[in-house]
């Protein structure tokens, strides 16, 4: 995994590199703090999965179905929506994100004991 | 900065026939590289697989090739650019751009000549030829684009902002101009005119207008 | 070599919905990914229709305006971006050998959210005010809400919020896939070119993909708050933040591509790709470079560094011209077949050279002081995008679907639906070149008579229209090879990557067992090893 993150981090290095040069030669503030962003942020991830891995994920129990996607989801869409029609439309939309969560909460559950 | 000699359409020509000729020869010779691949090289019953020699050195020599090209274009780009962009000291003649949606305004600083037009009756820009002129652009509202396709210029038009630049015209230009930057409803409708006139004839046009005002 | 494996059950509408599989949800992508193709395509049929002359003869100046909307929005956050990463999902955890994606359920849940911002920007249409007008790019003040008011607006901006967050999410599982499920002995050096190509467009979707999100939530909230572009630099700021993610999601909508038909041009000259580690690293300078490029969309505004976003962006040519080496010197000296996917990949090459070689010239700022906004740049990225992107596309279905469904498409269909798409394409997008040099501009509803551009827009149409016959002739070859099937086996291709290893479809844990894997063609390997003993 560590080869993995750090062609990741290469990436960003790489990112960085162009970065600095448009920083040198000269540009507003706003590119310049989502290019540094987007730079630092590979690095800093691939950096932090190369110093906390290890040779891979252990085995894991997969799901086969569930419906804490597609309800959390719908929760989401509609209560983004709610953001251009009302409150109440984000209020429905939270009480599905909450009941979406709490679905895949169930089921992790389930299959850590089970 | 030395004033602009040669017309903006100059400057483009020039270069747009280096990047033409450039990008002409690399796509014929790739194109040629894959039919030459796929006809040469297909498939025959008893054909064994080879890798033929020299393929690697032939990459290096293919990069460095692109890679001097890329710096070709980037000189003649920046040099180019350099002129295309240059502003003056002393204009021959300074004019106010003013786009709206869904129009234009001319101003002629200091003669208080103002001409506008929008629509089934576009404005006429009038400009004195072989001198540098300079433009302060800006915009009402929206975002609007400043476009002479004739000249090969744009520029665009951002409210609470001005933008400048010089430009140098050709005698004997009449030529439609448009707006370039989608700006809503009326956006194909803001069609404009750009007519020269020797500095001469521009000088009389200018004080036969400065008493009355806004002819388009 | 045939995998003993009960063939997957054929899915129920509750398994289409519940099944976490990420060989489903990018089923899921795909299917609603085509559909939003369609759609765009008849909002294009009718922009080109209406084009065909001068005058207004179908639509309004007002409909029109939100059909390129909605057509490039379409096109771009709800067609080809899923489309490359639902190849991703569903062929990089094979590729590796994994047995599924990391976090399968939140890879789900990106795509739900891909779906619902796509059906709300589509809704705009049922407003009174119409679906989103102010182009794809959205800029301010145009999208602001007094020069576009109304609710059609506001459900556009909340959908590409959403549908992008959604793809987002794919990506990000999708990389984190190549970084911790490879099978042992899969090293980060034996990857396919196509999972290669999949871990720097994750990098780019990651890093740029969140610009878009907070440029969309400032936007939404100039619109309904109070002022945050309203200021001189306002509008410079907002093209600043959306160009950072719109120019890495054009590359992200073609390197999986690109991955495809190297893939498919190796397997179909029967060769090993040529150059590997050079592929791999011009890979990774191209997307990183990438990121670098985004103000050149801006240069007519003379608010951003024109001279270092023209250096980025023809530097560009380096990476590009070491991967166009490396898919052609494969070819050379190989055997090459030419079967459909082998087609679609070559149109790929050859189309997307002149969108690319024209992406150049445009990244010359005084080149482009003249053809910015006109159709020569619609021309250039179509053939980027089309000619690219969608040739690419459909070479991966062709050569994928029947690993996917187990069945064979017909190569004749094939055939013709690659002469008609590489015919249309250049009927359709070649005159553009020269409307917009001669002063045609983008976004109209119309031309005047005198203007000259009557000819070339005709031309285009009937391009179009040969496009739609190129499109209609891939549905009925969907549905004719499924129903009269042609099975396909485990590897129809004499593939050389692992998802060749497997039964077609995969079962649901993807394999039942793995070759050895030395290099990134490990069943190239294995035939090789028999054909020297045998």
């Amino acid at each position: 995994m560590r080869r993995g993150a750090l062609m990741f981090g290469a990436w960003g290095l790489w990112v960085g590199a162009w970065v600095i040069t448009l920083w040198i030669w000269g540009e507003a503030l706003v590119p310049l703090l989502t290019f540094g962003a987007a730079a630092a942020g590979a690095a800093l991830a691939a950096g932090y999965m190369v110093v906390t891995g290890g040779p891979g994920d252990p085995p894991r129990t997969l799901s086969e179905s569930s419906a804490g996607p597609p309800v959390t989801a719908a929760g989401v869409v509609l209560a983004a929506n709610g953001l251009a029609f009302g409150l109440w439309l984000v209020l429905i939309g939270a009480e599905l994100v909450a009941f979406g969560l709490g679905l895949v909460i169930a089921e992790s559950r389930r299959a850590r004991s089970g | 900065m030395p004033p602009a000699s040669e017309t903006n359409s100059q400057e483009f020509e020039g270069l747009f026939t280096l990047y033409m000729v450039i990008g002409g020869a690399i796509a014929v010779l790739v194109l040629t590289a894959i039919a030459y691949a796929v006809i040469r090289y297909r498939h025959r019953e008893g054909r064994r697989r080879s890798e033929p020699r020299g393929m690697k050195p032939l990459e290096a020599i293919w990069v460095a090739c692109v890679a001097g090209l890329v710096i070709v274009l980037l000189v003649a780009t920046f040099r180019t650019e350099e002129r295309v962009d240059a502003v003056t000291d002393d204009p021959a003649q300074n004019i106010e751009v003013l786009a709206f949606q869904w129009g234009w305004r001319f101003t002629y600083p200091g003669t208080g000549i103002t001409t506008v037009g929008s629509g089934a009756r576009p404005p006429t820009l009038v400009v004195p030829a072989g001198e540098t002129v300079r433009f302060d652009l800006t915009s009402r509202d929206v975002i609007h684009s400043f476009w002479i396709p004739e000249l090969r210029f744009k520029r665009d038009a951002f409210p609470n902002r001005t933008t400048t630049f010089d430009l140098v015209f050709d005698p004997g230009v009449s030529t439609t101009a448009r707006c370039a930057e989608f700006c809503g409803l009326d956006h194909d409708q803001m069609d404009f005119q750009v007519v020269s006139m020797s500095p001469s004839d521009f000088e009389r046009w200018l004080r036969s207008h400065e008493r009355g005002q806004g002819a388009p | 070599m045939t995998t003993i494996a009960p063939p997957m059950p054929r899915p129920g509408p509750a398994e289409w919905v519940l099944a976490t599989d990420h060989k489903r949800t990018a089923a899921r992508i795909a299917v609603a990914a085509f559909a939003f193709f369609i759609a765009s395509g008849v909002l294009a049929l009718l922009m080109r229709s209406e084009l065909a002359q001068p005058g207004l003869q179908i639509v309004s100046t007002d409909t029109y305006n939100q059909l390129f909307t909605m057509h490039g929005s379409g096109m771009i956050y709800l067609v080809i971006t899923p489309l490359a990463l639902a190849l991703g999902l569903y062929f990089v955890p094979l590729q590796v050998g994994a047995a599924d994606v990391v976090a399968p359920r939140l890879t789900a849940f990106g795509f739900w959210l891909y779906l619902g911002g796509g059906l709300t920007m589509y809704s705009g249409f049922l407003t009174s005010t119409g679906a989103g007008k102010a182009g794809w790019t959205a800029f301010y003040p145009l999208s602001g809400e007094q020069a576009s008011p109304g609710p059609g607006m506001d459900m556009w901006i909340v959908g590409v919020a959403l549908a992008v967050a959604g793809m987002m999410i794919v990506a990000a599982t999708i990389l984190l896939t190549l970084i911790r499920q490879r099978a042992p002995g899969m090293d980060i050096t034996r990857l396919a070119p196509f999972s290669w190509s999949m871990f720097f467009t994750c990098a780019m979707t990651v890093t740029s993909f969140p610009v878009l999100i907070v440029a969309m939530g400032l936007l939404f909230a100039d619109r309904n708050l109070g002022p945050i572009f309203d200021t001189p630099g306002g509008p410079a700021t907002y093209q600043n933040l959306f160009w950072f993610y719109g120019h890495p999601v054009v590359y992200i909508m073609f390197f999986p591509f690109l991955g495809v038909v190297a893939d498919v041009v190796a397997t179909f000259s029967r060769r090993r790709l040529f150059g590997y580690p050079f592929l791999v690293i011009s890979l990774l300078a191209f997307t990183g470079l990438s990121m670098s490029v985004w103000a050149h969309h801006m240069f007519a505004t003379g608010q951003v560094n024109n001279e270092y976003y023209s250096l980025t962006s023809t530097a560009l040519a380096i990476p590009a011209g070491v991967e166009y080496f490396d898919v052609i010197a494969t070819m050379i000296g190989g055997a090459v077949l030419l079967r459909t996917p082998m087609l679609f990949a070559l149109g790929f090459l050859s189309l997307f050279l002149i969108g690319g070689l024209t992406g150049i010239v445009v990244g010359s700022p005084p080149l482009d002081y003249h053809v910015h906004d006109t159709y020569f740049v619609v021309a250039h990225f179509h053939y980027t995008l089309f000619g690219g992107s969608m040739m690419g596309a459909f070479a991966a279905a062709y050569y994928w679907f029947p690993k996917v469904t187990g069945v064979m498409l017909r190569e004749w269909i094939g055939k013709l639906q690659f002469a008609l798409l590489f015919i249309g394409v250049n009927l359709t997008f070649f005159p553009m070149f020269l409307l917009g040099y001669d002063g045609m501009p983008r976004r109209v509803a119309d031309y005047a008579p005198e203007a000259g551009f009557t000819g070339n827009n005709r031309l285009a149409t009937i391009g179009a229209y040969v496009i739609a016959l190129g499109i209609a002739a891939f549905i009925a070859n969907l549905v004719v090879s499924l129903r009269r099937r042609e099975p396909a086996g485990d590897d129809p291709w004499e593939g050389q990557t692992l998802e060749w290893a497997t039964s077609s479809p995969p079962p649901r844990l993807n394999f039942s067992g793995l070759p050895p894997i030395r290099s990134y063609a490990p069943l190239l390997d294995l035939r090789e090893a028999r054909e020297d003993e045998g």
